[in-house]
Parts: C-alpha cells; structure tokens; sequence
C-alpha cells in the first residue's frame, strides 16, 4: 500500500480543503490517475494516484487538510483496501466521538474542559482541591483559587477579599492614632470612600478626624453593619495585637469583609499573596513570592524580602528587615530598625525587640533583647 | 484596479483579485512591471474622481511608487488648497515568514507613516473585511495605504467576535476601529501589547502564553490605523497597566513602535509606569531560509522573554 499524503503544495497555504473525489471508495485506480482536487489558498490542485491499485479516502469531501494529512491509501488488492477502510473508518469514528464531546463540552459549560493556569493547576494540586469547584468558568487562575480558598477557611468564612479597584466604603475601627494611619493610606485612594471611625474613648464619640466623623462605638460595629453603611472595615490599632484581633475575630464573625490599606508607595512583587485587613504603610517592599496572612502592621520603610511567610497579626514597627525566605508566625510584634537574616523561623507569639540583628531562628513565645549600652551626658 | 498580474486565470501573485477580472473586465487593468507608472495612473484616474486601487504586488515594490505617494498623490489637495481630492487606495502586501527572502518579506510602512496626508491602516483577521475596505475605497477623500500582511492569505479569517481563546474581544474607536482582547476572566491586565496586523498574531500566543504559564494578565490591542495613530484608544489600553511592549515585524529603529511610545509620552506619561518596550525584527536583512529568518523576525518568545525580564510586573 502506499499513503498520500497533502505535500506543502505552495508557500502561502497552511490549510487546504479537499474539494471533490473523482473515484468512489475502494476504486481500482491506475498510476497519475487524478484521484482528487484539493484547493489551497491560491488554487485547486489535483492529487494523482501514484501506483496502481485500489482507492482507499481518507477523508470526506469538505474537509480540512494540513500539509503531512492523510488524504487516501492506494492498496495492493481489494481486499487489503477493506482492510484499511476498516482500520480508517474506526479511527475516523473515534476521532469524531472526541470531536463530538468537545462540541458537548462547549455546548454545556459544566463539562467544559477548564482553561486552568500554570499556577492555579500548582495550588489546587497542594491543596487537593479538584478543578471541578471551578466548573464552567472559562478561565481559572491563581487568584481564583487562592478566593476559593480562603472562603473555605475556617478564619473568614463569610469574608471575601476586598478586590481592589471597586467602589468600597471603608469603616476604620479606632479613630486614634492607627486609625488616622489608616485614613491617611486610604486618602490616597480615589476608588475608597471612609464613611467613618468606630471608637470606645468617650473623647471622641461625635467628633470628626480630617473632616471623617466618629459614628459609635466598638460595640456598635454590628448595627452600623446591618444598616448597610458600609462595605468592610480595617482595624487601625498599631501598638496591641490582643485589641487588632480580637476586634478583627469580632467583625469576621459578623461576616464584614476587611479591607487592606497599602499605601501607593509600596511596591509588592510578584507571585506575592495577601489576606485581609492588613496595613502595610508607606515605601514597604515586598519581594517576590512572599505570602502575608491577615491583619497585620507593617511599618514604613519595612522590606519584606522574597519568599517570605508572615501569618496573621504581625506588628512590624517601622525599618524592619527580612531577608529572604523567612517565616513569621502570628502575633509577633516587632520594634523598629530590626534585621532578619535569611531562612530564619520566628515562632508565634514572639516578641523582637528594637535594633536587633537576628542571626538565628527564634522559638515561639520567646522576647529577643539587645544588649547594647547608651551612654548619654552633659557635653 | 490596477496591478501586476492580477487579471484572471492568474488572479494576482496572492490570488486577492481572483475572479474579479472575469466580472468586471473593464475595471480591472493589469499593468506593465512599473509601480511608478500605475501608481502615477492611479493618481491622475483619481483626481478625475475615479476610486482607483492599485496592487503593489510584493509590499517591498513599494520604493519604486515613493515618489508618486510622497511628491504627488498626497500633497494636490492640499497645494490646490482642498480644490482636489486624490483618494488612491493602495494595497500592499507586508511581512515575512515565508521563505521569501530580503526583498520579499519586509514591513516597510514605517516609511509611510510620517508622510502627511497618508491614512496607513493594517487589517488584521479581527476585522471586517467589507466595512474596512468599503470605507477606505469608497468614503474616505484621503489616500490611503493599506497594509495586509502575507500571513494572512493563508489563515482562516475570523471577522468580529465577542471572544477568542481566553478573550474578551472589544471594537475601540472608529472609523476604522481597533481591536482589543483582555483577559476573560478579569478584563484587567497588567502588561498591554499593541501590535497591527500579522503581528497581532505574534502578542496574542504571547498573551496567552503569560497568562497561562506565568500568570501575567496580559491584553493586546491590535490597531486599526498606524497613521494617523488612535490616541484615544492608546491612553485606554495602556491605563492602569504597569508595562507597554509594542510588537512589529519592521526593523527596530525608525519604526512604528518609537513612534507609539513617543506619542504617549507626549499624549500621557503620567500613565507610564516604566519605560515602552519594542519588540522588532532583527538588523539586517530577513533570510530565506526557515529556521534563520524565524530567529530573526520576532515571535511570541521574543516577547514573553521582554516581558518576564521587565521589573514590577505581577
């Protein structure tokens, strides 16, 4: 038997079409018999038999063909040719089932074979989820995934996160001076309306900070919630984390949504993650890869190096340092003008205290201090 | 119609005026191997009222009808004060990628852009077909020169949609409008290419690419027009992106893309987050063989690598 095959029959056509048959299915053909006409961009062509024998098609008329295709077998006796008119008609058949549950799949979106990037694909795999949550979205990507995600985590069950660029009014929880912090970041931002402060200090109940009135107290989060009066809110204490989580614990559980505040000087890189309610003040860097959790302060000028891993309410003061590959556990408070060496572990709960160079891992629950002397008198 | 080799059974070098000749015997003339001369005739059948589009065969044949576009056919209106019109069409076969070596294969309409007077519109497979050329032979009182890259005579045409790939495909701008596909699942990006006609092609696989394997949101605006350039649909497709690459098959210096980037310097630097990038052919002369001459013209490759090099990209 011998194939024929669509040589590249002109230097324009990718694809041609197979136009007509001038012999029937297992015809007897004879040598430069014109066996078929195929027509590329620039002209119909005809196909010559090149030996004698029988005709097998390898395809309909209509059909598309690309150069190195199939277009018929020439066979040595009859009876080889229905041979592999057999052989070509279950391949053909099979090749149309999968064509045909790819027009299903598009016909119904459920089934639909999913458009899944290289990243997504990674993250549903580490976190055994399977790519079927996704169906009939037409493309799923890493930040699909990490929503996915966090909806279905235990801390924020009912809180999505706040995606930039949308129309928010932001509630500020603390009109003292880490909610002002929060108000100056948030000014930067044309898309955020702040509708207000919520505070306990009876100074500052009906009062107004920068022209942004105080609406109640802590205790009323819930009603000012349910009246609608706005769309998710930010903890702006910077000195206690016991206050910044409790308090950021008392609205997810109401279901409000945390906003984040980052200054237009910060610079986050790529592949970064970040959760909800988190302060990150101005000129902060964050290298590539790094993941933060929720809640946390981090301080002017901070750099955060690549691939680090902060948990949640983390209070990082102002010039601190991570180098890269670090990992912070949550409610470690950090003074000001620290440097991390790379590949530590700072445990939970731990307390790192101003001016220090950490050189190794800290445990959880731990304080770091510096011992350094300061010596000041009359000159 | 007027051109080389372009009456039937031959039907043009690319087969575009098959048949027309057999309909329309009298409205379609084939010429004598001389670009000046029907490009000349063209102009003279034009200032008369005629709607004359001629065919340069091979895009690169344009040089020997310079003189006529830039000395005559586009300055009468305006050296006779708008008291004539001379809207010539012409239609010119642009690009490589097909073995047809040096002075076959260029993209020379970097040439034209600066010339006054000159409409340059790239059609891509994105656009309508009949709507695009029926404005530019029928109602448009300028000359124009219209650019069709050779890729595409082979490809299947894909007209206007709502989709394609991963997608949103959105009309910006008119007359001729251009085109712009965004991600479909967040509309948004964070790198936009702009490219025109047979390099649409080019930043789309790019696009793709990026967001697939990188996760680099990545849109690509293919343009419409090259001259003049639609600002207005420029300052959009690059609002609120950190990176702009423009992607053309001419060569580098001169070209289509430092004027785009030097426009919106001018039109909206305070949009630019980093410097516009260019993503051109090589220095020097396109091979015809296939593996040197795909080395040298720019591919989706050559634009993944820029983008994934440039800073601040996430």
């Amino acid at each position: 038997m011998i194939e024929v095959r669509l040589e590249q029959l002109d230097a324009n056509s990718e694809y041609s079409v197979l136009v007509k048959w001038n012999y029937s299915d297992l015809a007897a053909v004879s040598l430069d018999d014109m066996i078929c006409m195929v027509e590329t961009s620039k002209a119909v062509v005809d196909i010559l038999s090149p030996a004698s024998g029988f005709l097998v098609q390898g395809l309909a008329e209509g059909d598309a063909l690309v150069t190195g295709d199939l277009i018929a077998v020439v066979a040595e006796s009859e009876e080889e040719a229905r041979t592999i008119q057999k052989e070509l008609r279950s391949q053909d058949k099979k090749r149309k089932k999968s064509a045909q549950a790819a027009h299903d799949a598009e016909e119904n979106p459920a089934s639909t074979a999913l458009n899944i990037t290289k990243k997504a694909k990674d993250l549903l795999n580490a976190n055994n989820i399977s790519p079927d949550v996704f169906k009939g979205m037409a493309l799923v990507t890493e930040r699909d995934v990490k929503e996915y995600i966090t909806k279905n985590t235990k801390l924020a069950p009912s809180a999505p996160i706040v995606p930039s660029g949308k129309t928010n009014r932001v509630l500020i929880v603390t009109a003292r001076v880490g909610g002002m912090q929060v108000l100056d970041i948030l000014l930067n931002d044309p898309s955020v309306s702040v509708v207000g402060f919520v505070d306990d200090d009876p100074e500052l109940s009906d009062s107004q900070v920068w022209d942004v009135p105080v609406l109640g107290t802590f205790k009323e989060i819930e009603s000012l919630w349910k009246r609608d009066l706005f769309d998710s809110a930010i903890i702006g204490f910077s000195s206690n984390i016991e206050t910044r989580k409790e308090l950021f614990e008392r609205c997810v559980s109401l279901g409000i949504p945390m906003a984040n505040a980052i200054d237009p000087s910060v610079r986050i890189n790529r592949a970064c993650s970040l959760g909800q309610g988190n302060i990150i003040c101005s000129h902060v860097h964050i290298g590539f890869g790094s993941v933060l959790g929720n809640n946390n302060f981090i301080g002017a000028n901070s750099s955060i190096d690549h691939d680090n891993k902060m948990g949640d309410h983390i209070l990082m003061g102002p010039n601190c340092v991570t180098s890269g590959r670090v990992e912070v556990g949550n409610e470690v408070r950090f003074g000001t003008g620290i440097f991390v060496q790379p590949q530590l572990t700072i445990g939970a709960g731990s307390i790192i205290s101003s001016g220090s160079v950490l050189t190794s891992s800290v445990p959880a629950n731990h304080v770091v201090k510096v011992n350094y002397s300061q010596r000041m008198g009359p000159k | 119609m007027l051109g080389e080799d372009i009456l039937d059974p031959y039907g043009g070098a690319f087969k575009v005026t098959k048949g027309m000749s057999s309909r329309w015997p009298e409205r379609v003339l084939t010429t004598p191997i001389s670009e000046a001369a029907f490009t000349g005739i063209a102009a003279g059948m034009a200032l008369r009222g005629a709607r004359p589009v001629i065919e340069i065969m091979f895009g690169d044949f344009i040089t020997l009808a310079f003189d006529q576009i830039a000395n005559h056919i586009t300055k009468f209106s305006m050296m006779y004060n708008g008291g004539v019109e001379c809207p010539v069409v012409i239609r010119a076969p642009m690009g490589g990628g097909r073995g047809y070596g040096p002075t076959h294969s260029q993209s020379l309409e970097k040439h034209f852009i600066g010339i006054p007077g000159l409409n340059v519109a790239p059609i891509s497979r994105f656009h309508d077909l009949d709507s695009f050329y029926s404005h530019f032979i029928l109602k448009e009182s300028r000359p124009t020169l219209i650019i069709e890259n050779k890729k595409m005579y082979g490809q299947e045409y894909i007209g206007t949609v709502t989709e394609h790939r991963i997608f949103n495909v959105d009309l910006k701008g008119g007359p001729i409008p251009s085109v712009l596909l965004t991600p479909v699942s967040t509309g948004k990006a964070d790198v936009c290419l702009i490219s025109y006609s047979g390099g649409g092609d080019i930043a789309i696989d790019a696009a793709e690419e990026l967001l697939m394997e990188h996760e680099i949101h990545t849109s690509v605006l293919i343009l419409g027009s090259l001259s003049p350039l639609p600002l207005t649909v420029l300052e959009e497709a690059i609002t609120d992106v950190s990176q702009v690459v423009v992607v053309e098959e001419g060569s580098r210096v001169s070209g289509i893309g430092a004027e785009i980037a030097a426009a919106l310097m001018e039109q909206c630097f305070h949009k630019l987050r980093a410097p516009i990038q260019r993503i051109t052919s090589g220095d020097g002369i396109i091979p015809c063989a296939a593996d040197k001459e795909a080395r040298f013209l720019p591919g989706p490759k050559s634009v993944i690598d820029q983008v994934l090099r440039m800073p601040g990209v996430s």
